[in-house]
């Protein structure tokens, strides 16, 4: 066998070993998740969701300070859209003055926003109040981070059933 | 002679397909109660209270001498609370025919009114896929991911009949409403048709027969409030889904003669 066909078994060899080890990790490579660190530490232009009178949800720009990372500007975006907003006269999809306590991604792409109890305590129920409230994450995630696909709601670092008795929240919410 | 006997062998046979008609087995489920009081309104209403009373009042025009006969179960038929999988669990245990679970909406933006019609939406629901699991747990199958799995299929097919009867009977539903409390209704006892809607509701899922949610009215809306506290109206709302129920029988008991032909 010749040195030159030697070498074009060793590369198509190579080539499919790396095309099998490939295809399981598709999806990983596919999007790429949103990078943790913001370089940059400035004004940040977003999109927040907030009910108008008819209660339907309207995207408003917005810019934030950026945090060190990526779940610290979550944790403002989601923390600005639960501040009474007196001026605009719209309304709060999510129930005003609730706090994050705590925002993770795992390796799925999955968001999970781990709110204070006041969420459940303070919400004001019914179906269109719950769907209004998982509704605006989920806009929220998708205008302003579209490398994430799901959004997860926790309450005090626990899965909850439902917000006030309605929707389930016990499976992560596809965002689009 | 031989023609005697054929004749007596088969009487028995012909007596049992002319009985009566199985009495239809509605569960109504007043949503919230006890500690838990649903939506309340700036004025101190309660949802568990106006559910408590519409679904007491629709078992009552449910029940009215009807042939076929329809009978009413409830989940609670007072001030208490009752969880949702037990809710769910009553209804299947009683084997019931039709699930119809009240509420009251609400909502940030105070315009938001009327009523909406709601069944289960399981598309993508990962959720779906732990309650097949449950189901063939119990019964007894060790591979409930199995889809080959005659079980999983059984309980796949009954899933699609239970959601297909179930938007089936949000459509009646919406409709009685929407020609008595909407269309054909006095300026005072109009109530906006939002429609028949799909959502992810904790109390429809796992249910083993047609079951249907239907938001009332909101009780974060003056308007919509007001009406509640009018018995002319909350009668004439009961009725109007006790009518939609009979057609709804009507409707399963044509599609079961269709399926037997």
């Amino acid at each position: 066998m010749s040195a030159g066909r030697k070498f074009l078994i060793a590369a198509a060899a190579v080539l499919l070993a790396a095309a099998v080890l490939y295809y399981p990790f598709k999806h990983r490579f596919s999007k790429r998740a949103p990078a943790l660190i913001n370089s940059v530490h400035a004004g940040k232009s977003v999109v927040l969701y907030f009910v108008n009178e008819e209660g339907n949800l309207v995207g408003l720009d917005r810019q934030i300070v950026s945090g060190v990372t990526v779940l610290d500007d979550i944790r403002a975006i989601i923390t600005e859209e639960s501040s009474p907003q007196k001026k605009s006269g719209l309304l709060n999809a999510i129930p005003a003055g609730v706090s994050v306590r705590n925002v993770f991604i795992d390796d799925k792409r999955c968001v999970y926003i781990d709110f204070e109890r006041a969420l459940t305590e303070r919400h004001g129920g019914g179906t269109q109040g719950e769907l209004l409230t998982l509704e605006a994450l989920k806009k929220t995630i998708a205008a302003n981070y579209p490398e994430l696909d799901f959004v997860k709601v926790l309450v005090e670092g626990k899965e909850i059933a439902s917000l006030a008795g309605h929707i389930s929240t016990r499976g992560q919410l596809k965002v689009r | 002679m031989i023609r005697k006997i054929i004749i007596l062998l088969s009487l028995p046979a012909v007596l049992l397909c002319q009985q009566a008609p199985k009495a239809m087995k509605v569960i109504i489920d007043a949503g919230h109660g006890g500690y838990d009081a649903g939506a309340v309104s700036d004025n101190g209403t309660k949802e568990k209270d106006v559910t408590l009373e519409m679904a007491l009042l629709l078992k009552k025009h449910i029940e009215e001498p009807s042939e076929p006969p329809v009978t009413a179960i409830l989940t609670r038929s007072d001030d208490k609370f009752v969880p949702l999988i037990e809710r769910v669990g009553l209804a299947n245990k009683s084997e019931g025919d039709l699930f119809i679970s009240l509420h009251m909406n609400a909502s940030p933006a105070k315009r938001d009114s009327g009523f909406e019609v709601y069944f289960y939406d399981s598309t993508g629901d990962a959720e779906t896929a732990a309650v097949a699991k449950r189901e063939n747990e119990q019964e007894g199958s060790a591979d409930y991911k199995d889809k080959s799995n005659p079980l999983f299929i059984l309980w796949d097919l009954a899933q699609n009949e239970f959601s297909k009867e179930s938007s089936e009977a949000s459509d009646v539903i919406q409709a009685a409403l929407d020609g008595v409390l909407n269309r054909n209704a006095d300026a005072s006892l109009k109530l906006r048709d939002r429609g028949v809607k799909q959502a992810n509701f904790l109390v429809l899922n796992g249910m083993k027969m047609p079951s249907v949610l239907l938001e009332m009215g909101f009780l974060t809306n003056r308007s919509d409030e007001d009406k509640f506290k009018k018995t002319e109206f909350k009668e004439r709302y009961a009725a109007t889904i006790a009518d939609a129920v009979r057609q709804i029988r009507q409707k399963f008991d044509k599609k079961s003669e269709t399926r037997v032909r």
